[in-house]
């Protein structure tokens, strides 16, 4: 591919599958959250339990709120298994492309670790364009930390689902790593919306992941200029 | 002390084992009694069921040269801090002013939360009701002025009902040792307080009355995770407003600059 060529193409960025996973992701993770909101801690959030609950319960009987909550654990759990149903495809798709993927980190030294860091106060505080590829630091150790935390919430979810096909010895550990992957995720996902959505600049990758899958050379040249390089085969 | 709180006291140097508390237990709560078996211990049934609130537990300690035995009556210990309450994702777990902690039955979605927290293994989940049971401190007596069942039909008067503070400072002035006035951060203090003389100094150790009851994955839960995931999470929140702040007006400025180089 010639510099010419390039210069009037756009990049793709995501494939079909990342997009069509991603939104499914946002539906799922948007149940997970307000089905678990009311679960962890009810004195803030019961009322998303009261508007489960009322009127089914006249149906059903029993209380509104535990009616809801009732509700609520099994929106919770059929989000957990469309998320599956969805994940499984993608992850097979994914690790077909294994070697594509950017997410991998570029050298394991503590000094490269420090530049990492030193890249992302310089993109996010001072502003500065930096020497990034696809992905910077923050953004691989978000995919990491997501990944692992969602096999964890998937491992104890299944214990708290099926608990009689466990010791009661792991009930209480299921329960406190759910919660702790539930705060990582509350910690992490309003940190990956607005760096990805509300920060002016980045809109173009917004398109990017809702739309086309494609981004403009000129903004991956400005923001991914390793990237850029790697694209139109350009020597470091 | 809170108006009104009561506790049950077990004199263990009293008890016969007569069950005659177990018996009373059913009675009153209309619950179904379960088919016995036979086991190397006289517990009978060997543990708590959904239907089954209150037990005897019988226990080999030594005497002497020869054995006899430990007769613990076992139930829930209605926790002044109750964990089990504080686990109830629906608020189905009261805890009444007399100490009585509840399950109300129409609340229970079966999640067994309280299961996981309780300390002493109380609470047993029925899967055909598909609903958490135990000791109710027989509330409804309570309310109306009368001594729980199990009390009334103790025969030795091993069971006493009365004044928390009132009940418990008779045995202490009586010199007796006494388990659940003051038992941890955890569970606060239990309505079900044991008093022995007679095993004095080891009424924790032979009557299984564990010193720090906790379930330690949960009271990390609730000390550590929860407040610092919280914290956490506002934090986050808060640096993302400033960092939006602060990003626009880098922007205006950039942009201001660019005006003035033009």
């Amino acid at each position: 591919m010639s510099r010419g060529d390039v210069e009037m193409r756009e990049v793709e960025a995501m494939s079909e599958s990342q997009i069509w996973f991603h939104k499914h992701l946002i539906h799922f993770m948007a149940a997970f959250i307000a089905t678990g909101l009311p679960q962890i801690w009810p004195e803030q959030f019961g009322w998303i339990a009261l508007i489960l609950g009322y009127p089914l319960n006249v149906v059903v009987g029993g209380d509104p709120y535990s009616v809801g909550i009732a509700v609520a654990r099994w929106i919770h759990r059929l989000a957990a298994v469309g998320l599956v149903a969805t994940m499984i495809p993608f992850a097979v798709k994914q690790l077909a492309d294994i070697g594509k993927w950017e997410i991998w980190p570029e050298c394991w030294s503590p000094s490269c670790f420090a530049r990492g860091v030193r890249n992302l106060v310089d993109y996010y505080v001072h502003k500065r364009h930096v020497e990034v590829g696809k992905y910077n630091l923050g953004q691989k150790l978000w995919t990491w930390i997501a990944a692992i935390t969602l096999v964890a919430m998937g491992w104890s979810g299944m214990v708290l689902w099926f608990r009689d096909s466990f010791d009661p010895s792991l009930w209480a550990l299921a329960h406190t790593v759910h919660d702790i992957g539930f705060f990582i995720f509350m910690i992490m996902l309003p940190v990956h919306i607005y760096l990805a959505a509300v920060i002016p600049e980045h809109r173009p990758m917004v398109e990017a992941m809702f739309r086309t899958g494609k981004l403009p050379l000129e903004y991956v040249k400005k923001h991914h200029p390793k990237w850029y390089r790697k694209i139109v085969g350009e020597k470091e | 002390m809170a108006a009104g709180e009561k506790v049950i006291t077990v004199n263990v140097d009293k008890c016969i084992g007569c069950r005659a508390c177990q018996v009373a237990c059913h009675v009153w709560n209309n619950t179904p009694a379960i088919v016995t078996g036979f086991s190397p211990s006289f517990t009978n049934p060997e543990d708590l069921t959904p239907h089954t609130w209150t037990i005897m537990e019988y226990k080999e300690i030594p005497s002497g040269d020869s054995v006899t035995w430990a007769i613990k009556k076992r139930q829930c210990m209605h926790c002044s801090n109750a964990p089990c309450a504080h686990a109830c994702p629906v608020g189905a777990i009261e805890v009444h002013p007399s100490g009585a902690v509840v399950i109300r039955e129409d609340k229970c979605i079966g999640c067994r939360y309280c299961i996981e927290a309780c300390p002493y293994d109380v609470p047993r989940f029925d899967p055909v009701k598909n609903k958490v049971y135990k000791c109710t401190f027989c509330v409804d007596r309570v309310q109306n002025g009368l001594a729980p069942a199990c009390v009334a039909a103790c025969p030795t008067g091993t069971l006493e009902y009365g004044d928390y503070d009132e009940l418990v400072a008779k045995y202490k002035r009586e010199g007796y040792e006494v388990y659940g006035d003051n038992v941890n951060d955890y569970v606060g203090r239990t309505h079900y307080v044991y008093v022995t003389k007679r095993w004095k100094g080891k009424l924790k150790e032979y009557f299984d009355l564990p010193a720090d009851p906790r379930r330690p994955v949960i009271d990390f839960n609730n000390k550590v995770v929860k407040p610092l995931g919280w914290g956490l999470t506002g934090l986050t929140l808060a640096a993302l407003a400033a960092h939006f702040v602060f990003w626009r007006a880098k922007r205006f400025e950039e942009k201001k600059e660019e005006g003035g180089e033009q």
